[in-house]
């Protein structure tokens, strides 16, 4: 096991340069100079050549990626276009309020999609399956924007259970924080939980076909022995690997719900950054959410080899 | 919970009785019946070779005697007695807690029948567990017993494969281990549905002699499911022709290997003359193909491929009638022509 982590590490690491010069290039063949973007149609020429060395961009793109990749070894993203600020510590500041976010919209996805998906499997063509299935379909269908605003109105105006929007860091009052985090995170593992139910309903019944189920029978093994320790530990595999690659929905969901719920996240630097044109701001929002991609997917596959033995080769 | 007695199925010879045991697929017109009228008896201690082609019911009866054939498959009538039970009228619970314990089944695939993702010792241990009493968690005396249970089918370094998964076994230490779950409840019947076929040969003969060794030491009874003749004549004491979804002839080894009486039986020993070298592993010596429970043939099924039917001149009788057997009888066999010579 522990071979194989280093292995799987090793190998994300070009992945991670590749993924770092890719961006760079895109960014770098948007047309359009950002700082005459800036400035506008009307922008002095002089200011913007004045701009432009002073951000380096009139240097080779070569050397403009050498200086921005030894940044990064130094924990440094560059300067915000826009404000003038290093983009370091804005997002550093965010970091904490997206990760709670994801943690518990992933929480919310799990918690519902997983036990409904399982039960759907197991009792395929029950009145329970016949039930959920449906209405997954449903869920699937329904946009994220949606589901956060009829909490909203529901949970947050019209009962008043729970504060409407905003964030307050976990360490500074642990409940205000976690009541505020409900809403955002239940909308979004809301919309993504149907999906996942239908992975794993549909893991579970191609399971029920294999021959070591089935012989569970023949073991005369006990319900709860077939349930938890063959068809749920087995069931999750295939499941777990999608779960990785979904994570890209949860990230595109975030900087919606963010809107709705005046989170400051992660996602909502990426509108403002967009709109302002602060290329670099976005270019150092974009590495940092697909590294964390990268990171996550490495997670999910060495979580994936420690519950399958027969991936640790 | 008091098991179900039956009198009349008390029977201090036989540990399970079989009587006109059919099996169907699907149901109504279409209906294929995959096993017909089967009926036959297993003594204590005995080794019961079941021989027959891949498709003449052989694997459908395995399931059957356990009860579980899988849908869309019925047991539609007849009864399998097991050690004074009838197992068609058990509760859910009741046969749970029969197989495992006293019917163990083993199957060619081994590995096909292991929880991938949890270890030797886990996979004993839960066929320890939920078959012992409610609450009983002994974890170390449940793992002295499975060590014991696998030093028992002389598989090496135990102590090592206990903690090891099932891919990373032989497909020869795998067999062991399926067996070794099979007899860790000390099962009064196993049933082996081809356990050696996967295996090589050096392989298949120590786990023969494992089979053997099990039914010497413990007075098991086994149902041996093969189509190697050279197996049964090594460790059966009867054996149990099956052609089409009917057996066609029953005998002991002796009886059936020195004087086979159905045609069929006679074609598949004929091809165990030429014995140089390995017999041949498929019984596919006979013209034409083994027919599927789609179609059975009329009257005697063996018909269309029988040899001595077209020597007679295609009689009519074999198209038209079942052979009737005599099923007390030690040796019998089902043709119209069992004992002329022709
Ligand atoms: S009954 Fe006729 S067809 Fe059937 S085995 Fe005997 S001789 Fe052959």
């Amino acid at each position: 096991m522990f071979r194989y982590a280093v292995r799987r590490i090793l190998a994300a690491l070009p992945l991670l340069l590749a993924l770092s010069m890719i961006l760079f290039l895109y960014i770098h063949a948007v047309p359009g100079d950002p700082i005459a973007g800036m400035l506008g149609p009307n922008g002095n020429p002089a200011l913007i050549k004045q701009l432009r060395h002073a951000a380096g961009l009139d240097q080779s793109l070569p050397t403009q990626y050498w200086h921005w990749f030894v940044g990064l070894f130094h924990g440094s993203l560059g300067v915000s276009l826009v404000s003038g600020q290093p983009i370091t510590p804005i997002l550093v500041q965010r970091i904490p309020a997206t990760l709670q976010l994801t943690v518990a919209a992933l929480f919310f996805t799990v918690l519902l999609g997983l036990p409904v998906g399982f039960f759907a499997g197991v009792y395929k063509g029950s009145w329970l399956d016949r039930i959920l299935s449906p209405l997954s379909l449903i869920g699937l269908s329904i946009p994220v924007f949606w589901v956060g605003t009829l909490l909203f109105l529901v949970l947050g105006v019209h009962l008043r259970w729970l504060p409407t929007a905003g964030y307050v860091p976990f360490s500074q009052s642990p409940i205000e924080s976690l009541r505020l985090t409900f809403m955002p995170a239940f909308a979004l593992g809301f919309t993504l939980a149907p999906f996942l139910a239908r992975l794993t309903r549909a893991a579970t019944i191609e399971l029920r076909q294999e021959q070591f189920i089935v012989h569970t029978t023949a073991k005369g093994l006990r319900r709860s022995t077939v349930l938890g320790r063959y068809l749920a530990r087995n069931a999750v595999l295939p499941v777990l690997s999608v779960l990785g690659l979904q994570l890209g929905t949860l990230i595109g969901g975030q900087v919606i719900v963010e809107q709705v719920f005046n989170w400051p996240g992660i996602g909502r630097l990426i509108v403002e950054g967009a709109i302002q044109r602060d290329y670099l701001m976005v270019q150092s929002l974009i590495l940092i959410i697909a590294s964390s991609y990268i990171v996550i997917n490495l997670g999910v596959e060495l979580l994936h080899a420690w519950l399958d033995p027969r991936v640790r080769l | 919970m008091p098991v179900v007695f039956d009198e009349a199925a008390v029977d201090s010879e036989s540990l399970l009785r079989v009587e006109n045991l059919s099996v169907e697929f699907g149901s109504g017109p279409r209906a294929v019946r995959a096993v017909d009228d089967v009926s036959f008896t297993i003594g204590h201690g005995e080794i019961l070779g079941l021989v027959g082609e891949s498709g003449s019911g052989k694997s459908t009866l395995c399931l059957a005697l356990m009860r579980i054939v899988p849908a869309p498959g019925v047991v539609k009538s007849g009864r399998v007695v097991f050690d004074g039970r009838d197992l068609g009228v058990l509760s859910v619970r009741q046969m749970r807690e029969i197989r495992g314990n006293e019917l163990a089944l083993i199957v060619q695939d081994a590995l096909a029948t292991m929880n991938p993702v949890t270890r030797i010792e886990e996979q004993i241990v839960e066929i320890l567990r939920d078959h012992a009493g409610k609450g009983t968690v002994d974890r170390k005396n449940f793992r002295e017993r499975a060590l014991r249970a696998l030093r028992s089918v002389h598989l090496p370094n135990a102590e090592l494969n206990l903690r090891r998964y099932p891919h990373q076994l032989s497909g020869g230490m795998q067999q062991r281990v399926a067996i070794a779950q099979g007899l860790i409840l000390e099962p009064k019947l196993i049933i082996a549905d081809e356990p050696t076929t996967a295996l090589d040969v050096t392989v298949q003969a120590q786990i023969l002699s494992l089979l053997r060794e099990v039914r010497d030491t413990s007075g098991t009874s086994i149902v041996f499911v093969t189509h190697d003749l050279a197996t049964v004549a090594e460790i059966c004491d009867r054996v149990m022709v099956m052609y089409a979804g009917r057996i066609v002839e029953s005998g002991t080894v002796r009886e059936v290997f020195k004087n086979p009486e159905h045609p069929y039986t006679k074609a598949l020993l004929s091809g165990l003359l030429p014995l140089v070298g390995e017999p041949p592993e498929e019984l596919d010596a006979l013209p034409g193909q083994p027919p599927r429970p789609e179609d059975w043939p009329s009257g005697c099924r063996f018909h269309p491929r029988c040899p001595v039917y077209v020597r007679l001149g295609k009689p009519d009788v074999c198209r038209e009638t079942d052979p009737n057997v005599d099923e007390t009888q030690s040796h019998w066999a089902a043709c119209h022509f069992a004992n002329q010579e022709v």
